[in-house]
């Protein structure tokens, strides 16, 4: 009987023992392909909308994806050796497909009522195709005579703060051989370099967190702005000051940069969230996104100021808060 | 006069000494793992890199093996330049002390006929020949066209924990 107890209580201290030093693992980034406005426009990929007398251009990637087997060697290809890399790209084109049959499959949802599926205007702008890092793909065949070359530009880029993370440009040899070799011999080319872009940046982000964006705003009506003075740790200080100093401690190393403030509005960019945190409702430590991430700063004004905050979050790393209602 | 005296016996020394120094230096870079040349040819099959690397020895076979040594050191810590048909190749290892911190994995890792071998197949049969076997001063300096299996390699140094992987981390 004792030698069973010992047996249970050596099993559930390494149980303990795994659960405590178990490293939580990041939120992985989603990446896409996304063929450029420059080869869409090139191949006559896209449509023209007159918006206000000024025509605009709207790329049109299904139409791209159907029609051009040569972007979809490419992204196949490129899809092929990330997943090697055990960081599997998502598809536009599938995401595009899916989209579309889920617009079609949630207009036919009902209960035994007849109601159907509750959704907001924000619930369908956010089920739009939306990677955490875009690569911006643009290619070019000139021919010479029977010979053809393939020139190349990848830019990966952070979908939320714009930054480019990775870009490579190139050309492939001057060949007679058939134009997928030469894609696939163009992608083989520059690979190698562009994945260590992609690891100089998770590199980064693992050093100094994730950088992401914050938007905040006031509700129409709402009597208080960013301008309104509180009091805080005994002084008096506008909101904007106390909002300031929440990312002076939450942000890593304090890292971030407010790039505009007005009595109605902030904008805090390049914000270093950390890639992991306490879980406040759960208490456990779990990767962190924007919303987990921002819901410190929704507490604190809401505990301390009783000013209510609705969040509206957009990917892993862009938040609009609005203050004044939930 | 005497200060004079002094100052050029001072120089008469110094001159010889620091000569001698560099005549050391020269020697310990010719001896020196890293001083070997390696051109890209062009971009290889999936997962591979074709590449020309040199290699010195006392006998040809020896510049042979070095070279073939050469051809995985370039990939893992000095990355393989651009030519006009293919992009640069950055070195797997990024950690500039990358094998003074593995200084026990790497030596054992690039014995002769070490764990090295699995990765390089080289594409010509014999002992190279004119312009890629050249007579030097204390023996030979040889070319050889080989193909390195990169990514072969690449997952060998992120199984046994030498470098990241892309997802780690995640």
């Amino acid at each position: 009987m004792k030698r069973i107890l010992l047996i249970y209580l050596v099993l559930a201290f390494m149980c303990q023992v795994t659960v405590t030093f178990a490293q939580v693992a990041a939120k992985k980034p989603t990446i896409m392909v996304v063929p450029s406005d420059a080869w869409c426009i090139r191949n006559g990929f896209y449509s023209e909308v007159d918006i206000d007398g000024v025509k605009e251009k709207t790329m049109d990637y299904a139409k791209a994806f159907q029609e051009n087997s040569d972007i979809r060697a490419l992204v196949a290809k490129m899809g092929d050796i990330m997943a090697a890399n055990q960081f599997p790209i998502k598809s536009l084109e599938e995401k595009m497909k899916d989209l579309a049959t889920d617009a079609g499959y949630n207009a036919l949802v009902t209960n035994k009522s007849g109601e159907s599926i509750r959704e907001t205007s924000i619930d369908m702008l956010n089920k739009s195709a939306k990677p955490d890092i875009i690569l911006d793909l643009d290619f070019d065949v000139k021919r010479n005579g029977p010979r053809k070359q393939v020139s190349f530009n990848l830019t990966a880029v952070d979908a939320y703060s714009g930054a480019i993370i990775s870009g490579n440009t190139g050309v492939s040899s001057n060949s007679s051989a058939p134009l997928t070799t030469l894609l696939e011999e163009a992608v083989l080319s520059f690979m190698d370099n562009f994945i260590n872009g992609l690891q100089r940046h998770f590199d980064d982000m693992f050093q100094y967190g994730r950088i992401i964006k914050v938007e905040m705003k006031i509700f129409d009506g709402y009597y208080d702005d960013f301008e309104t003075e509180y009091e805080y740790n005994g002084m008096t200080a506008e909101l904007g000051d106390i909002i300031n100093v929440w990312f002076e401690l939450n942000a890593v190393e304090g890292r971030y940069s407010e790039q505009s403030r007005s009595e109605t509005q902030m904008i805090f960019e390049d914000v270093r969230m950390p890639m992991t945190g306490i879980n406040p409702l759960s208490g456990r430590e779990s990767a962190m996104d924007a919303s987990k991430f921002i819901s410190g700063l929704t507490k604190m004004l809401k505990d301390n100021y009783g000013i209510p905050v609705k969040r509206f979050i957009r990917g892993q790393g862009k938040v609009l808060l609005v203050l004044g209602e939930k | 006069m005497n200060r004079i005296i002094t100052f050029l016996l001072v120089l008469l020394i110094s001159v010889p000494v620091a000569f001698s120094q560099s005549r050391k230096e020269r020697k310990a870079l010719f001896e020196s793992m890293q001083n070997f040349e390696v051109e890209t040819i062009k971009v290889g099959t999936d997962g591979t890199k074709f590449i020309k690397v040199w290699g010195y020895g006392r006998k040809v076979d020896d510049a042979i093996v070095q070279a073939k040594k050469n051809a995985v050191y370039a990939c893992i810590f000095r990355g393989l330049p651009a030519n006009t048909e293919a992009n640069a190749t950055p070195p797997l290892c990024t950690d500039p002390n990358g094998y003074m911190n593995n200084q026990e994995y790497f030596d054992n890792f690039f014995e002769t006929a070490g764990p090295y071998i699995d990765f390089v197949n080289v594409t010509t049969d014999g002992v190279p020949s004119g312009e890629d076997r050249l007579k030097v001063k204390k023996g030979y300096k040889v070319a050889l066209y080989v193909q390195v299996m990169h990514e072969n390699l690449k997952r060998k140094l992120q199984a046994d924990r030498i470098i990241k992987s892309l997802s780690s981390g995640f």
